[in-house]
């Protein structure tokens, strides 16, 4: 079946194209090139005067693993006021700040979201974050798996062993737990907060392992590289939330030696201690520092105010934050010596110093990197606020005459600490397409999707252009999934399945020994029952597993 | 000016949720629209207008007549006003209720007052399980309000309580202020077993010595200035409470514990 979309204003930053009228040819679910004059066309959708752009995709959004669970457990304030009815097509659910599973993937497909990755999935929990995500319907989505807080890996390190044979472990990893990238959070803090440290610098021993977070670092970032996986180590620095934290944040932009690394949720790490609170913005100093540093790519993890809950792995910064939880409940706990999970619900207020001070330094980093091919659009879903926050935040990235009226109505002297209001910047529609579709395609190296060229997943997303660009990216015309119309007008009219995003790193089959052993001596499971087969997540025919290319190249 | 009344015209097969029916949600709506409130009634939703006949009043005084334990939820939420039931209510009676009356004539089956904030919950019968507890997930049960059971109440009466006070006039079931945190119960008739399982703090009141747990510690016979305060004010709405606050003196004979727990609550036997 032919289908093509006629007429509408297309952009589609991987390819250069900026707004041009151009029709779009999507057969097979795929795009393809303009077919010859008298073919015939099976079905056609006039889009003149229309948005068009590939479908949107969240490189960095927590929905799925453990620590959701944890937080929907803890949270029956977060479901009860707010269930999600059936209907013919769609299933019931619950939730805003942490949804039920098919009521994240509707969400997400209704505002043209077409591809999420789930952030921190610990290998021991695995299954289970596939499973989970198994159940989101309609987006395509993958998983990092997380290191750098894992006994294996701290004992190799401490033992000295060589880099070659980290990576095969880092490969193995990546293998058993069908992951798209790697993750380091708190490098080696979750591990050191066991052994009672509650803080870790960049240079600060691990009492137990002997090991620095700059090591790790160092050591994981290295090993991505050289395994060929397309996206830079995924860094959850140290130290989050600490005023005065921005100083860490650079260390680690320049001590990873020019070795390319992802900062996530850079927002929560770019504070400094300057003005009566000791609480200031370095959002200038680390959008510099990011403009300087070619290497250094990040998320904003930008936060919006109400309720919320945070959920993160790093359970030495959760635990420290505990004291704040709203309702007041928290958990923090161990994960199979893997790593941690801290879970700490949170109202993030707009009356509040600090909290209306993050909300300037998340936009001020967006407003500052000069590059959005470097700055992704995230919430840090739910750290910052849920993800149905995002059309909200475009419209914050986009009219300046609203930004500075929302900043009006936060508190006085947060907005006397921000130099949000000197900034003229609006985001254009381009750079929009950039950062929510072009920029993490590359960066995960996911070839055929956020973009339209030739060959492409059609994953398209049909806006109708409004002043008012909230409402604009709240609610597209049309979305379609691999060719299919999932979405009409901000609503599901057909649930389908999407793929899950993985990587196949080569690794020497002699690595997989000493792992064994490590396993049946010290793990709850069998190396065998430890990795994630294919056919688990093809689950009769529900799922399927689309396996990315490496870097040139790399061994595979 | 009269009540705003709604009849039941024939009892429900199905369990229908009643939560729509407070005061303060029918503030200044006609009749008519009254009838149009959908409920949730199992997997469908059913017009209050085929369910009940509705004749128009004040919306602050609302009357339920010939009511069945298949109408949950009745009175749930309720910060103001009264309403007064003829007849039977299911499950979750004024749950979550902050303020205002509720007057149930009849019995009720399980949850009644659960997460209750404030107000009065008067149920002239018997109730279910878990009265004024806690719903599974929440961190506390009843956090304030008064509530009276003229006839006997089941298992965990209480539970997770926090603030607030409820009276048994017949006799309570196993588990009787089971994790209280604080807050008052005065039981008439007889406790079950298990009394104050694991409670931290408040006050239990009992007028016969309970079966009690081995970790309920002894204190003796004190004389207690405020136990004359407390019976006479629950009096003002339970006719055996005021009849015990004339009986009973100051004295009462305390048992602290739950000594497992942080122990500083107590069962108070009265004289």
């Amino acid at each position: 079946m032919l289908t093509r979309l006629k007429g509408g204003t297309v952009y589609d930053p991987m390819h250069g194209v900026n707004g041009e009228v151009r029709d779009i040819h999507v057969r097979d679910g795929r795009v393809v090139s303009s077919p010859p004059a008298g073919q015939r066309i099976d079905e056609e959708y006039d889009l003149h005067g229309k948005v068009v752009m590939a479908g949107a995709i969240d490189p960095h959004s927590h929905i799925g693993g453990g620590k959701v669970n944890i937080a929907r457990t803890l949270l029956p304030e977060d479901h009860r006021p707010y269930p999600v009815p059936r209907t013919a097509l769609t299933r019931s659910g619950t939730g805003r700040a942490a949804p039920s599973t098919m009521t994240t993937g509707y969400r997400y497909a209704e505002m043209g979201y077409t591809a999420v990755f789930e952030p921190a999935m610990l290998p021991a929990n695995s299954r289970q974050a596939h499973m989970e995500m198994a159940d989101i319907p309609i987006i395509d989505k993958g998983a990092y798996v997380m290191l750098g807080s894992d006994d294996y890996l701290l004992r190799m390190m401490a033992a000295g062993k060589t880099q070659e044979e980290i990576n095969d472990y880092i490969a193995y990893t990546i293998v058993a737990a069908q992951a798209l990238a790697v993750k380091v959070v708190n490098p080696g803090g979750i591990s050191a907060f066991k052994f009672n440290q509650r803080n870790l610098d960049l240079d600060e021993k691990n009492s137990y392992y002997g090991v620095t977070p700059r090591q790790i670092l160092q050591t994981l970032a290295r090993g991505v590289k050289e395994l060929g996986i397309p996206h830079p180590l995924h860094v959850h620095g140290c130290n989050l939330g600490v005023p005065g934290n921005m100083q860490t944040t650079l260390d680690t932009m320049s001590g990873v030696e020019g070795l390319p690394v992802h900062l996530t949720h850079i927002q929560f790490h770019s504070y400094g201690t300057e003005g009566d609170r000791r609480f200031s913005s370095g959002a200038a100093q680390i959008a510099e520092a990011i403009n300087r540093h070619g290497h250094v790519s990040a998320d904003v993890g930008q936060i919006m105010f109400g309720q919320t809950v945070t959920a993160s792995g790093d359970n030495m910064a959760q635990f420290r934050n505990r004291g704040i939880a709203t309702p007041n409940k928290w958990v923090c706990m161990d994960i199979e010596c893997d790593a941690g999970c801290g879970v700490v619900p949170f109202r993030y207020r707009d009356q509040n110093f600090v909290n209306a001070l993050q909300w300037a330094i998340g936009l001020e980093i967006f407003l500052l990197v000069q590059d959005p091919w470097r700055v992704f659009l995230t919430t840090d879903h739910p750290n910052g606020a849920p993800f149905t926050a995002y059309p909200h935040l475009i419209r914050l990235l986009m009219d300046k005459g609203f930004r500075d009226a929302s900043l009006e109505r936060l508190h006085p002297e947060a907005q006397a600490m921000s130099t949000l209001k000197s900034i003229q910047r609006e985001y254009s529609l381009y750079e929009i397409a950039i950062m929510t579709r072009a920029a993490p395609s590359r960066s995960l190296g996911l070839s055929d999707l956020g973009h339209l060229g030739e060959g492409a997943a059609a994953d398209i997303t049909v806006y109708t252009p409004q002043d008012d660009k909230e409402r604009m990216f709240e609610r597209p015309d049309y979305v379609f999934k691999g060719g299919t119309l999932v979405a009409r007008n901000g609503r599901i009219v057909k649930v389908t399945d999407g793929a899950t995003h993985t990587l196949r790193p080569g690794f020497d089959k002699a690595a997989v020994k000493p792992l064994r052993e490590y396993f049946d001596r010290y793990h709850t499971m069998r190396l065998e029952n430890f990795r994630v087969s294919d056919e688990e997540i093809v689950n009769e025919g529900r799922g399927h597993v689309v396996v990315n290319q490496l870097r040139d190249g790399s061994r595979g | 000016m009269k009540a705003l009344t709604l009849t039941v015209k024939a009892a429900p097969a199905q369990r229908v949720d009643l939560a729509p029916i407070t005061p303060g949600n029918l503030r200044g709506r006609k009749a008519a629209e009254i009838g149009r409130i959908r409920l949730q009634s199992g997997n469908r939703t059913v017009a209050v207008a085929e369910l009940f006949t509705v004749a128009a009043g004040d919306s602050e005084e609302i009357v339920i007549r010939k009511c069945t334990n298949k109408f949950d939820n009745v009175g749930a939420g309720m910060a103001s006003g009264s309403i007064t039931v003829h007849g039977d209510t299911g499950h979750r009676t004024g749950a979550q209720m902050a303020g205002g009356t509720l007057t149930v004539r009849g019995g009720t089956l399980d949850w009644a007052g659960t997460g209750m904030a404030g107000g009065t919950l008067v149920i002239r019968g018997d109730t279910g399980r878990c009265l004024g507890a806690a719903w599974p997930g929440d961190v506390h049960g009843m956090r304030n309000g008064t509530i009276i059971v003229c006839g006997n109440a089941g298992e965990r009466v209480g539970d997770k309580m926090r603030r607030g006070a409820i009276v048994i006039e017949g006799n309570a079931g196993d588990y009787c202020g089971a994790r209280m945190i604080s807050g008052s119960i005065l039981v008439c008739g007889k406790a079950g077993d298990f009394i104050g399982y694991s409670m931290k703090r408040g006050s239990i009141l009992l007028t016969r010595a309970p079966r009690l747990p081995a970790t309920f510690n002894d204190c003796g016979t004190f004389e207690f200035g405020f136990l004359p305060l407390l019976l006479r004010s629950l009096g003002r709405l339970s006719r055996r409470a005021a009849a015990l606050s004339k009986r009973a003196g100051t004295h009462a004979r305390r048992y602290a514990g739950d000594l497992a727990n942080v122990g500083k609550g107590e069962l108070l036997v009265l004289r």
